[in-house]
């Protein structure tokens, strides 16, 4: 229950797979259609994309779990 | 006290109060109280998000689980966050949203039913009260190790300070503050870990010590460190627990289920609006740890090493490091974020008791005005419970660990809950309510002492397996959903 059978694998995959899940998390936020993203939206301005917003969280976020 | 710190905290004192009194004349009606009204934009309602999640945990907490098992605390704010609440901006809270429901409960209802509308309702309502006694024991140990103030004193005070502002203004009051208190919380939390980390010797002085003081302190600079430490004994955060129980099921269900998280999107003034406070929210954590756990590594070079209580290392910091002013900027962001969660907590739950327990069950023709009495009332009573719950939550190591501790016993159900109610769009009776006794009781089964004891984190992990098999099975084999709108 504790997955103590993850114990052997090297200490480079954790790091691995959670950069895997971001890859997966930016490619969905990618395929979502503009228009449901700015729906209810003021205005139609760049800056309203919220999928913009994202990439430098995702760019941040794995970096930082590569290095560390 | 010096008294420049002295008046910094009464001037933060008084500024929030007033504040918090003169959003009061705004409520007029349930839509105010519960929902400020659907009228406020993204970045404030990001700012109350980060800073009622932040609250005295990540302050005290944070910094003890930092002291105790290094930076692997901060996935509680990356992992346990950003990728749920960018999943919970563009996906799950227009749904909510357009819905135009009050609650998660509510939501889930229409889903599966009153059963689970109301079991959900008890369990969130019992939640919220020990979180509220959580942070109250926060205060309590902060209170007491910076200015020498009893428990017995401070948490009264507190209480009837948070009290006058949230039952009078309700979530627009508790809006507006959070975002002054973020902004402090931000300010103050930035200086100590600026001042920590030059006192410690800046990067290089920081690794060496750690090496130095032998294989306890060997992980704490690995954001993912394995089951056991090179010490022989078990991490605090093992990464298989990280990702799984943490990454994929309490941090999901928090963001998208937590009623004190969900309350203040429903309050937009637009979907827009909704979605974006998660995005902006998400940007705000990614700068936490920055403030609130690496101080707890800069203690474990800058204290010196004896026997102490990790929930007193934050005050300890402030108290040998910064100079005057600085202090008192601190002790005002440790109020900030303590009265930041508990004014969401209690305003959040006094909306789930009222249209999920209190208007269902005994008032259904209760008129606008009675629900926001009942709001109010709630708000009182709910403090209260909260004070009563310090003894309880002070048996464990850290609070933030007893905080995930709760967590993890609801969670995975909810979870599933939750995403089987967006897959499934219709109605089923029977379903939802089995789903959620199943995790539950896995949950408490899994909870028995043993030996060894099974991490919390991984507790939530098969809470969510279990939950989510009973529901498939439920849905697919024994009662498949009804359309909306379509007659049983």
């Amino acid at each position: 229950m504790n997955f103590e059978w993850l114990d052997g694998l090297p200490t480079v995959v954790p790091g691995l797979l959670h950069a895997f899940g971001w890859v997966l998390l930016a490619v969905w936020v990618w395929t979502r259609p503009k228009e449901s993203i700015l729906s209810g939206a003021a205005d139609r301005k760049a800056w309203r994309d919220l999928r913009l917003w994202v990439i430098p969280l995702a760019i941040i976020q794995v970096t930082l779990y590569l290095v560390l | 006290m010096h008294p420049i710190d002295t008046l910094v905290v009464a001037l933060y004192l008084a500024g929030t109060l007033a504040l918090g009194l003169w959003l009061t004349r705004r409520v007029r009606g349930s839509d105010d109280f519960f929902l400020a009204g659907r009228k406020l934009p993204f970045w404030a309602i990001g700012m109350s998000l980060v800073v009622s999640d932040i609250g005295a945990l990540e302050m005290v907490g944070g910094t003890a689980g930092a002291y105790e098992h290094g930076i692997s605390q901060a996935n509680f704010e990356w992992i346990g966050c950003v990728p749920a609440m960018i999943v919970g901006g563009l996906l799950f809270i227009p749904l909510y949203w357009r819905t135009g429901v009050y609650s998660i409960p509510e939501f889930l209802g229409q889903r599966y039913g009153g059963g689970v509308r109301a079991v959900l309702a008890v369990v969130s309502v019992a939640f919220m009260a020990a979180a509220l006694g959580v942070f109250f024991q926060a205060s309590a140990a902060m209170m007491q190790s910076v200015v020498g103030l009893q428990p017995a004193l401070s948490i009264p005070i507190i209480a009837i300070l948070v009290a006058i502002y949230t039952v009078g203004g309700g979530l627009g009051a508790v809006v507006v503050t959070d975002v002054i208190q973020c902004i402090i919380l931000f300010i103050g939390g930035l200086i100590l870990a600026g001042v920590g980390y030059h006192e410690a010797g800046g990067w290089s002085g920081i690794t060496e010590s750690l090496s130095r003081a032998g294989d306890a302190t060997r992980e704490h600079l690995e954001l993912l460190p394995g089951r056991v430490g090179s010490d022989g004994e078990p991490s605090g955060y093992p990464w298989p627990g990280i990702l799984l129980g943490l990454g994929l099921v309490l941090s999901p269900a928090y963001w998208l289920g937590n009623q004190a998280i969900v309350q203040r999107t429903l309050g937009a003034r637009d979907e827009w609006h909704a979605r974006a406070s998660m995005i902006f929210g998400a940007a705000l954590k990614t700068i936490v740890p920055l403030a609130f756990v690496l101080p707890g590594i800069f203690a474990v070079v800058l204290l010196p090493a004896t026997e102490r209580d990790a929930n007193s290392v934050y005050a300890e910091l402030i108290r040998s490091y910064l100079p005057v002013g600085a202090r008192g900027v601190l002790y005002a962001a440790f109020l900030a974020a303590l009265m930041s969660s508990v004014d969401s907590y209690t305003n959040s739950a006094a909306t789930i008791f009222t249209k999920d327990l209190y208007r269902p069950l005994i008032g259904r023709s209760m008129s606008d005005r009675e629900d926001l009495l009942v709001g109010r009332l709630t708000s009182l009573v709910l403090i209260g419970l909260g004070v009563a719950m310090v003894p309880i939550v002070a048996e464990f190591k850290t609070i933030y660990e007893a905080f995930q501790t709760y967590l993890s016993f609801f969670q995975g159900p909810v979870l599933a809950l939750i995403l089987g109610g967006v897959i499934w769009r219709g109605r089923t009776r029977f379903a939802g309510l089995a789903c959620l006794l199943a995790g539950l009781t896995t949950s408490a089964i899994l909870h028995v002492p043993r030996e060894p004891a099974i991490h919390f984190l991984n507790i939530a992990w098969w809470s969510f397996v279990v939950s989510a098999v009973v529901l498939v099975l439920m849905l697919q084999l024994i009662e498949k959903p009804v359309p909306e709108g379509a007659e049983r």
